[in-house]
């Protein structure tokens, strides 16, 4: 096990354009493959955008793209692994850039890792979540969908993430048929607490404690998104 | 694969796996378990193909090869829902990305161990990509390659080596 640091960028708080960070996240990518680059975990809010995976189809969708876009929607076809899925304000994304050579982890102790700590997280707020669904990657509160799973990984290193539902407007969701499931609720935390408040940047921060501790960072680096961009 | 080393022995990364061991096929066990959690869990090595460090296999018969990953491979991949390979007639480049395999959400490109044209690819994966995973160094073939530089293979581990970098990587 090689104690190293993880590099967390938190842009919470105003949104990122999808494609702009996707930029962000294939240089990042780029440079951990080639060089000994530290991995870097990044949190943010996207504008409203469906992004469709290497499996989606436009049966996914129930509304027409014109329909979308008039809502303020952007629309995004991507290389992650998955169907269709949407992401907005009040969603903490998170997009880890780890190289999994280096953590000595394969493509599934990855992604039940991301399960794993969003389910710690969860747990922190009392809810109880599970992930390791056969065949519905992702995890669930009972038979709702509250976080979302899509990566992809290309020379070790992998890009894209996880997606949990905060303070999400749930409406979004109708127009799809997210993660290619036709029959099950998409679900959020401030849904599942009632009243409670949940603030997307106390999650961010419990879920950065909660996957440096289950990959084994020893150090956390705060670095901005100015930063990140000029890489 | 995207997923160049494997089994954690680190205990956190351990989504391992165990690999139905091939019956009636000369295949050799890892002495070595990966010992993870209390689960041993062993992967088999095909004798008499080529591997490359990053666990995709060749069979090389004249100056075609057939390609696939390992068992090693597919196990730490989980459950391949999704196989993508190239046009029959294009070429692959060796230690490129030819193909990619979708497992549990993730999408993880597949490099070719050797360089060439692809003269066939296993059209059975797109109707059932779970032969990847029950018979990786047999149905789960994923492409036929006429080799521009048949001498590439000697770059390649044989068995023996190969076994010792999954063992060595389960450490």
């Amino acid at each position: 096990m090689v104690s190293q640091p993880l590099r967390v960028c938190n842009a919470l708080g105003s949104l990122w354009k999808y494609s702009a960070a996707l930029r962000v996240q294939d240089r990042l990518a780029s440079l951990s493959s080639k060089s000994d680059t530290a991995d870097t975990l990044i949190f943010l809010e996207h504008p409203a955008t469906y992004t469709i995976g290497k499996r989606g189809t436009p049966a996914d969708f129930k509304s027409s793209e014109e329909e979308l876009l008039h809502l303020g929607a952007d629309i995004e076809n991507i290389n992650r692994g998955g169907e269709t899925t949407f992401h907005g304000p009040g969603q903490v994304v998170m997009y880890p850039i780890i190289n999994l050579r280096r953590l000595r982890c394969g493509a599934r102790a990855y992604v039940e890792g991301l399960e794993d700590s969003l389910i710690a997280t969860l747990g922190s707020y009392g809810l109880e979540a599970r992930g390791r669904v056969p065949g519905r990657t992702g995890v669930w509160v009972g038979e709702r969908k509250i976080a979302a799973i899509g990566v992809q990984i290309s020379h070790g290193v992998t890009r894209h993430g996880a997606a949990l539902n905060v303070t999400t407007d749930l409406s979004w969701f109708t127009h799809i048929v997210p993660c290619g499931i036709a029959d099950k609720e998409v679900t959020s935390l401030q849904r599942e607490l009632g009243e409670q408040h949940a603030s997307v940047q106390e999650v961010a921060s419990r879920l950065s404690t909660a996957l440096a501790q289950h990959f084994g960072y020893n150090e956390l680096i705060e670095v901005s998104r100015q930063q990140l961009e000029s890489l | 694969m995207a997923l160049r080393q494997l089994a954690s022995s680190a205990a956190r990364c351990t989504g391992l796996s165990w690999a139905s061991p091939l019956s009636g096929q000369t295949s050799i066990s890892l002495a070595t378990a990966f010992r993870v959690a209390g689960v041993r869990a062993f992967a088999t090595v095909e004798e008499g193909l080529k591997y490359a460090k990053s666990h995709e296999w060749a069979k090389i018969e004249g100056d075609t090869a057939t390609i696939g990953i390992s068992d090693f491979a597919q196990s730490e991949l989980g459950d391949i829902v999704y196989v993508e390979l190239p046009e029959v007639g294009s070429e692959v480049t060796k230690g490129e990305n030819f193909g990619v395999v979708e497992s549990v959400k993730a999408a993880s490109d597949v490099y070719s161990p050797l360089s060439g044209e692809v003269v066939d690819t296993n059209q059975a994966l797109s109707e059932d990509p779970s032969q990847v995973n029950t018979a990786p160094f047999h149905d789960g073939w994923m492409i036929k390659v006429k080799l521009t530089n048949p001498s590439e293979a000697d770059s390649l581990l044989d068995s023996t080596a190969y076994g010792k970098q999954c063992e060595d990587s389960a450490h």
